[in-house]
């Protein structure tokens, strides 16, 4: 990049908000999906809505595309870094701004991480429901950007059923504000617009977010089973029956021994093919009457022991498993590859049976953690990103599983989003009409298509580009 | 018979004559696509409708200006009910009447809980972005819509989303389209969230002829640990009426009531089929009555001093959801007013709210009216992005409203 831009830029961000040394670079290459890689020109990291704008202004004006980042844990190469591109990232956008207990809202800097929030409203009764797994270290930012999911949003919707209002940067510098907590959007929702479209539209800056009242009962239980289908069924015929605990999650022995094996230990018992990790939530009359109804079902399916946790410190730990599961799966294989699909309820186990065999079949270690209740599961493959072919088999496997979903009347992803990894399969999803109207809401608002170039939309003809998944805009190692 | 009606017809189309204004009635997506390719290729002003219980406030000008009315009304299958999945797909003339009775077989409520659910069709309520009571516990309806497949003003199929409760995949224009008054697209199709339903129904109801004592009874209910199905604070000339209706099953159920009771020393508490008509009755109120109306959005914070300034307004009615921060303001007599005296107390209404707070969106009034407010109450930094969309998918302005989504100031 030529220098005087960067002086340019530098001048705007300081010299702590702008990275241009290669060895600091090397830590933005990728996001959580390690298959991808890409140096970035620089990273900039803008303290503000007005540094990111002026940032934003300079980089239009030499029509250099860039990539927004959070905390880079996404797993589909949203935050990729882009040939010749930059990196924005929102690492230094940690301020929570206001924080209003009575009309139950805050409004953060896009930077701040997803668990900071929750602690800070936790003295007012108040928590911020949307909870990745990843929690601890994802920002808002980029939950809004990729519409995240976790485990309690069976029960209280994805990140966009909690977003107020935005203040956005443009590709061009410009801050457009939708930041009033208001009940309904003043002509188009563009906050629901917004949230999901994987950094194409703009950086948001500032979020202004719905906080939820904290339940007064929480009860939390782990179903034992001696199988993993049953299992499924069984949370097939706990949404049939309408009951409405707050999480609905499985793990499958693979992934409990994992755990078990790691600082995450929760006690889950190794010898059980899986267990099924359920939360409660309300008035304690209501918590009894739910737990009594959903026992009889659990136990229809083959239900070896229930656990209640019986303290705050237990439910944590029980917690602590289910969300450190990924992390814990590096004791499988060095990588781990996290795909994301979603089925109708109606199809769980069918899914997760192909899955399992799709992998056997191909003799590759599979395991399931996933969040049941939304039919949204997390076929997980361990393998060694050097060996080659090990690689290709991975994702031809992820490939059929996504066909298959699509198949059963799923989706692509139900938290994750398509980024770099799914957008070859977009145009097995939607028609060419359904993705070039996408496509065309995008020109609008990024009219030189500068903002995360490259990702989501299928290259034309993409079949030929998905096998070698390592192509463009990132590089395989 | 027009002439546009019967070269409609000729394409297989059936139509109708009201007033003056033709109606194509298409029964295919194929027709849909018909009819708007050529009211695209001669550039027909169009206006999208369902059965028109919302077109008086949603698209006033349709009486006036538009060449041709689109109705999906014959549009009324239902594609999908999926009991084990919670999940509905329906083509957006069903009516919500419809779909309620259809989803009840299966255990299952929809939202929202319209005031006319007979006369509003799914694709209706979904332009025009409808709540009914049941938001205080559900949500605004664009939170379970889970995809949509529409026609764009040059005839283009497109789909978003899907029939998941949980799914990430593609931009979610249905949020765009929901709300967006057929000012980007027809709805052909909607996908829903659907909720439980649950087995005891209770209504409580206070009455005071003053405000204050039912605000303070508001600010202790909501502290409760219940979520109420709704929760409305009404005046319609005589006593002020708060509503608490509660749903849930059981000993929580009765725990819930009872802490109600306690905090609203209720006149009335009806139950089962009562609680059910109280409920419906509640719904009604959200139907204007052919008055004019406006509505103030705010915080739920700001309610109190709001509806205090209006508790001195003669001959208003007023209905505010004290969970969501929504007040309906209800002025016999002034749709049939002049664009002159609607413009003026929408003005005076808009000069007092706003230093409260709150933002006032106009309903029931001319469309005159609502255009020449248009500038000072749109979302005027938003209304570039806006506009771009409505460039790039009519770019001869043949869905445009002259009030909606707004206008430059
Ligand atoms: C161990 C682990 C567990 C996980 N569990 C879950 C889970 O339970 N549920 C779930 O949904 N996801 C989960 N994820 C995925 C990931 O954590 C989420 O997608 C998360 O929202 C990404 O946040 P981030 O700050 O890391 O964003 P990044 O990875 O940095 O970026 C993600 C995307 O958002 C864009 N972006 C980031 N910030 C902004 C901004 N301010 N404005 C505009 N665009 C922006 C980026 O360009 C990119 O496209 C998990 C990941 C890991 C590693």
């Amino acid at each position: 990049m030529q220098e005087q831009i960067v002086t340019q830029l530098r001048a705007i961000v300081g010299p702590e908000g702008i990275l241009t040394d290669s060895t600091a670079l090397l830590a933005y290459e990728s996001d959580g999906l390690t298959l991808k890689r890409q140096r970035p020109e620089l990273v900039l990291l803008p303290r503000d809505t007005n540094e990111t704008a002026q940032c934003m202004r300079v980089l239009h004006e030499h029509g250099i595309p860039l990539v927004p980042r959070g905390a880079g844990t996404g797993l589909s190469g949203g935050a990729t870094p882009v040939p010749n591109g930059v990196l924005v990232g929102t690492a230094r956008m940690r301020d929570v701004l206001e924080l209003n207990a009575e009309d139950r809202f805050a409004r953060v800097q896009a930077g701040v991480v997803n668990v900071d929030l929750t602690r800070c409203c936790d003295g007012d009764g108040l928590f911020y429901a949307p909870d990745p797994s990843s929690q601890m270290a994802c920002t808002i930012g980029g939950n809004v950007a990729e519409n995240s999911g976790g485990p309690h949003c069976f029960k209280y919707g994805s990140t966009t059923r909690h977003i107020l209002g935005l203040v956005i940067v443009t590709a061009t510098g410009e801050v457009l504000h939708l930041d009033e907590a208001d009940v309904d959007p003043a002509g188009f929702d563009l906050v629901g617009l917004f949230v999901g479209s994987e950094g194409m539209f703009g950086i948001a800056t500032e979020i202004t977010v719905q906080l939820t009242p904290i339940p007064p009962v929480t009860e939390t239980l782990l179903a034992i089973f001696k199988a993993l289908d049953p299992c499924c069924d069984a949370v097939s015929d706990l949404i049939a029956a309408r009951l409405e605990p707050s999480a609905i999650e499985i793990l499958d022995k693979l992934a409990i021994q994992a755990v078990e094996a790691s600082v995450f230990a929760a006690g889950y018992p190794q010898e059980a093919e899986a267990v099924l990790l359920l939360e409660v939530e309300g008035r304690e009359s209501a918590v009894e009457d739910t737990v009594e109804r959903m026992l009889p079902i659990l136990e229809a399916h083959g239900l070896l022991e229930v656990r209640r946790a019986r303290d705050a410190g237990e439910r944590r730990k029980l917690w602590a498993g289910r969300k450190g599961a990924f992390g814990a799966m590096g004791r499988i294989a060095p990588d781990l590859y996290v795909a994301d699909v979603v089925v109708p309820r109606t199809r769980l186990r069918e899914i997760v049976r192909y899955a399992t065999d799709v992998c056997s079949e191909r003799n590759l270690k599979i395991s399931n953690v996933f969040h049941a209740g939304d039919g949204n599961i997390h076929p997980n493959i361990s393998y060694d990103r050097r060996d080659e072919e090990e690689v290709a088999r991975v994702l031809e496997a992820g490939d059929l599983i996504m066909e298959t979903c699509i198949k059963y009347g799923g989706s692509l992803s139900g938290e994750h989003g398509v980024g770099l990894e799914k957008q070859a399969m977009m145009s097995r999803l939607f028609t060419p009409d359904d993705l070039s109207v996408m496509e065309r809401v995008r020109r609008c608002l990024d009219p030189d298509g500068r903002l995360n170039p490259g990702k989501m939309f299928p290259v034309r003809s993409c079949k030929e580009v998905r096998p070698q998944l390592a192509g463009s805009p990132g590089e395989s190692t | 018979m027009s002439a546009l009606l019967e070269a409609l017809a000729k394409d297989g189309v059936e139509g109708e004559l009201v007033g003056n204004k033709p109606m194509a009635l298409p029964t295919s997506e194929a027709q849909v696509q018909a009819v708007l390719k050529r009211a695209h290729a001669d550039g027909l002003r169009v206006v999208p409708m369902g059965l028109g219980s919302k077109l008086e406030w949603c698209r006033p000008e349709y009486i006036t200006s538009a060449d041709l009315l689109v109705s999906t009304r014959r549009m009324d299958k239902i594609i999908d009910y999926v009991p084990g999945d919670g999940t509905l797909t329906a083509q957006a003339g069903c009516t919500m009447t419809q779909l309620e009775e259809h989803v009840l077989t299966g255990g299952h409520r929809l939202t929202p809980a319209v005031a006319l659910p007979g006369r509003s069709t799914l694709g209706g309520v979904l332009a025009a972005g409808l709540s009914g009571p049941d938001r205080q516990k559900r949500g605004p309806v664009r939170h379970h819509v889970l995809g949509t497949r529409v026609v764009l003003p040059d005839g283009t199929l497109a789909r978003s989303g899907g029939r998941l409760v949980k799914n990430v995949t593609g931009y979610d224009l249905h949020r765009l389209h929901t709300g967006s008054r057929g000012t980007l697209c027809i709805l052909l199709e909607a996908s829903l969230r659907l909720f439980p339903r649950a087995d005891d129904h209770t209504h409580l109801i206070r009455e005071e002829a003053e405000l204050d004592g039912l605000l303070a009874r508001c600010v202790e209910l909501r502290t409760l640990e219940c979520e109420p199905l709704a929760w409305t604070l009404e005046n319609h000339g005589g006593p002020w009426r708060l509503h608490v209706a509660l749903e849930g099953r059981g000993r929580a159920h009765e725990e819930d009531v009872r802490d109600v009771e306690r905090v609203l020393a209720p006149q009335e508490i009806l139950r089962g089929p009562q609680a059910d008509e109280a409920f419906d009755a509640l719904r009604g109120l959200d139907a204007s009555g052919g008055w004019g109306e406006a509505r103030a959005l705010t915080r739920t914070s700001r309610l109190s001093a709001i509806l205090r300034m209006l508790e001195k307004e003669d001959g208003l009615h007023v209905v505010a959801q004290m969970g969501i921060g929504e007040v309906r303001l209800q002025s016999p007599g002034l749709n049939e007013a002049s664009t002159e005296r609607q413009i003026e107390q929408l003005e005076e209404w808009r000069q007092r709210l706003t230093p409260l707070g709150a933002r006032l969106e106009p309903r029931m009034v001319r469309a005159q009216t609502q255009e020449d407010l248009a500038p000072a109450l749109a979302a005027q930094p938003a209304l570039d992005w806006m506009f771009r969309l409505q460039d790039e998918f009519d770019p001869k302005a043949q869905f445009r409203s002259p009030s909606f989504p707004g206008r430059r100031a």
